[in-house]
């Protein structure tokens, strides 16, 4: 409806000032900003004796691991320990360890709200207490079953590691000792507890963002004070949604920190109304592409290659076939009035959830109630699939790889994948956490096609053609910023390897910087998207039923070409590795 | 009045649900429980948006990495 209404019939115009005049490349600058502060302190300053160190530890855990998968048909105790000294451990500097500090946002809490804020040392050092009896106990536990898989071990060396019986009992006393070993792991990390107080680091957090936000809105002409004053409302709503997502119960339901935003948003504006002292720090727009940018760093290329070929199918071929097919679906079948909102159901439906109806709704320009609507659908069919397709592929007696690459191709949200494949166990939680990664990558991908896709064909006059210009002057810039984000962490990934990137990348520079500032941009979007949305205007985009029609068939097609693929590529293609994982 | 008295009904019905109601789902439905009990053991926030904000993410990865990397395969058949 809105493609035939806003079809652009006028030239769109670039000029230089938008550089600094447009929401697009101020999202650009300050995404980057962040991106690039992250890597001078984490992988740049690393030093190079530090490196040569990591360097040798991974070599010598690598030959180990050569050694150990020539030695017997299955892993062993020393193959699994090698695995384990691959991880590299770094120590950041201080100013680096500030900064995630003053990132950090509501701690999880059961009763007491106010603990998602505060815990005192002697709260800290008596919940440690309270963990350790449990902690020792996993740990003689994990002992125990150590000494049952040396034994298992050492009688199948004794044949030879020939003999198929005591192989598979090596294999079955290693598993559980793994297992033990993981939930000692756990327990333990249970028994180091931290104090924290967020009171002094959350006004740190709202400056760092307040004032990088207001620099993007001096230049872009707008009042700098009205926004300062509306953003302290629009702050602590993030903060609210924040604490909700961090309470014990209600991650049952798999509701997100963005999801709890809307709703209590939406709840505010449709009864007495958002305060006007608000609305001018609603700048959806902004909050979202900054995010995107930051997301852009964690969109690492080289993950897609994490569990080979089979992986790569499941992920990088049926993905695409669903997005595509579902949007043709949508447009010739049902006939979806919105465009946008087509593409973004069918975006979060086939690759990933609200992230990537995030990107796709910004790249498409959908309106905010298409983005919630379509955020809407995809954490109530998360809900629901999360507890049911564990239970279906039980009650199929469908092995556990199977089912977690089906898990991790078809339920939507990326956390709610891995405690479905959980559910089933560590096998099923791997690929389908795995799965969902490679997936999660697809994002970059998606959001680009969409983009030009949208510039030079659903937003083009019928009748004419469009050059090079035209596509540049329409084409949404801050998708360049989320490109050239991933394009450089993804370079730098490849070049340190999977371990060095694991530690520098990974754990340094996106989780103690770009992945807590993306949460808090996402969440600051949707608090102004909850904050600034009408029931009525939402009902409207819902007539019919459309969407959920859209959804429903969309995501059937999903459960069978994912299953389909993932038999064939696991089970036919690949047998080999299946058994191995 | 009316809009306030419509707000916090709304936010009553939220906390009903979500505080009263959801326990004793999760207590009376065994598959419910079992996803909760999962779900902390591996500390996985189920709303959570990507990969890096999964722990598991990374312990999958390397283990699937090394799989293919350094397949077990034993030793080879002796030569006839």
């Amino acid at each position: 409806m809105s493609q035939q209404t806003d079809v652009v019939v006028d030239k769109a115009k670039s000029s230089w000032s938008d550089l600094w005049k447009k929401e697009d490349y101020w999202a650009i600058w300050l995404g980057l900003f962040f991106c690039f502060l992250a890597l001078y302190l984490h992988v740049f300053s690393y030093s190079a004796a530090d490196k040569e160190a990591a360097i040798a530890k991974v070599a010598t855990a690598k030959a180990v691991m050569s050694e150990e998968a020539a030695k017997a048909p299955f892993k062993t105790i020393e193959w699994y320990n090698a695995s384990d000294n691959k991880k590299i451990k770094v120590k950041s500097g201080e100013f680096a360890a500030t900064l995630k500090n003053i990132t950090k946002t509501p701690q999880r809490w059961k009763d007491n709200p106010l603990k998602a804020f505060v815990l005192s040392k002697e709260e800290a050092d008596a919940a440690a207490a309270k963990a350790k009896p449990a902690a020792e106990k996993a740990k003689a536990a994990a002992t125990e079953a150590l000494d049952t898989a040396t034994a298992a071990q050492e009688a199948a060396a004794l044949e030879g590691f020939k003999n198929t019986a005591l192989n598979a009992d090596a294999e079955k006393a290693i598993s559980a000792w793994r297992s033990a070993d993981k939930a000692s792991s756990t327990a333990a990390s249970k028994a180091k507890v931290s104090p924290y107080n967020l009171f002094t680091t959350l006004p740190i957090i709202f400056l760092v963002l307040a004032v990088s936000f207001s620099i993007g809105i001096f230049f872009m002409g707008q009042s700098v004070v009205g926004f300062l004053v509306g953003f302290v409302g629009v702050f602590i709503f993030t903060v609210i949604a924040l604490l909700m997502d961090k309470q014990f119960a209600l991650r049952q339901w798999g509701f997100s920190a963005e999801a709890w935003a809307i709703i209590l948003g939406m709840l505010i504006a449709n009864t007495v109304g958002t305060p006007k002292a608000i609305k001018p720090a609603l700048q959806v727009e902004f909050f979202i592409k900054t995010g995107l940018v930051l997301l852009g760093a964690e969109i690492l290329l080289d993950k897609i290659v994490a569990i080979g070929i089979p992986g790569l199918f499941v992920a990088w071929v049926v993905t695409p076939v669903v997005l595509v097919t579902t949007y043709i679906f949508g447009q010739k079948v049902i006939k979806m009035p919105s465009k946008t909102l087509n593409i973004t159901i069918s975006a979060d439906m086939s690759v990933c959830g609200t992230s990537a109806a995030i990107a796709t709704a910004a790249a498409c320009r959908a309106k905010k109630e298409e983005l919630a609507l379509a955020v809407g659908l995809s954490l109530l069919f998360t809900a629901i699939m999360m507890i049911v397709l564990p239970i279906v592929i039980k009650a199929l007696g469908l092995p556990e790889v199977l089912g977690g690459a089906w898990i991790g191709g078809t339920i939507d949200s990326t956390g709610a994948v891995a405690a479905a494949g959980a559910f089933l166990g560590d096998k099923a939680m791997y690929v389908a956490a795995t799965i969902k990664m490679i997936q999660n990558v697809l994002i970059g991908l998606t959001a680009f096609c969409v983009a030009i896709y949208w510039v030079t064909k659903v937003d083009r006059v019928e009748g004419t053609d469009v050059n090079l210009m035209e596509i540049w002057h329409r084409f949404p810039k801050f998708v360049l910023g989320f490109l050239a984000a991933s394009v450089i962490y993804s370079y730098l990934s490849g070049q340190l390897g999977s371990e060095m990137s694991g530690a520098l990348i990974t754990d340094g520079a996106i989780k103690s910087l770009t992945s807590p500032l993306r949460n808090w941009c996402f969440t600051l979007s949707f608090a102004a998207i909850g904050l600034a949305t009408n029931f009525r205007e939402l009902a409207h985009y819902f007539k019919g039923g459309k969407p959920l029609i859209l959804y429903v068939c969309g995501q059937s097609f999903n459960l069978c070409l994912t299953l389909t693929m993932a038999y064939i590529m696991f089970y036919l293609v690949f047998p080999d590795i299946t058994a191995r994982i | 009045m009316k809009k306030f008295l419509q707000l916090f009904s709304a936010l009553f019905a939220i906390w009903l649900f979500l505080w009263v109601l959801t326990p004793i789902i999760v207590r009376y439905c065994p598959p419910l429980a079992h996803y909760a009990k999962v779900a902390e053991e591996n500390d996985i926030m189920p709303g959570a948006l990507y990969y890096t904000d999964v722990p598991v993410s990374a312990e999958s990865e390397r283990n699937n990495r090394d799989t293919i990397q350094f397949l077990p395969h034993g030793p080879r058949p002796d030569p006839q």
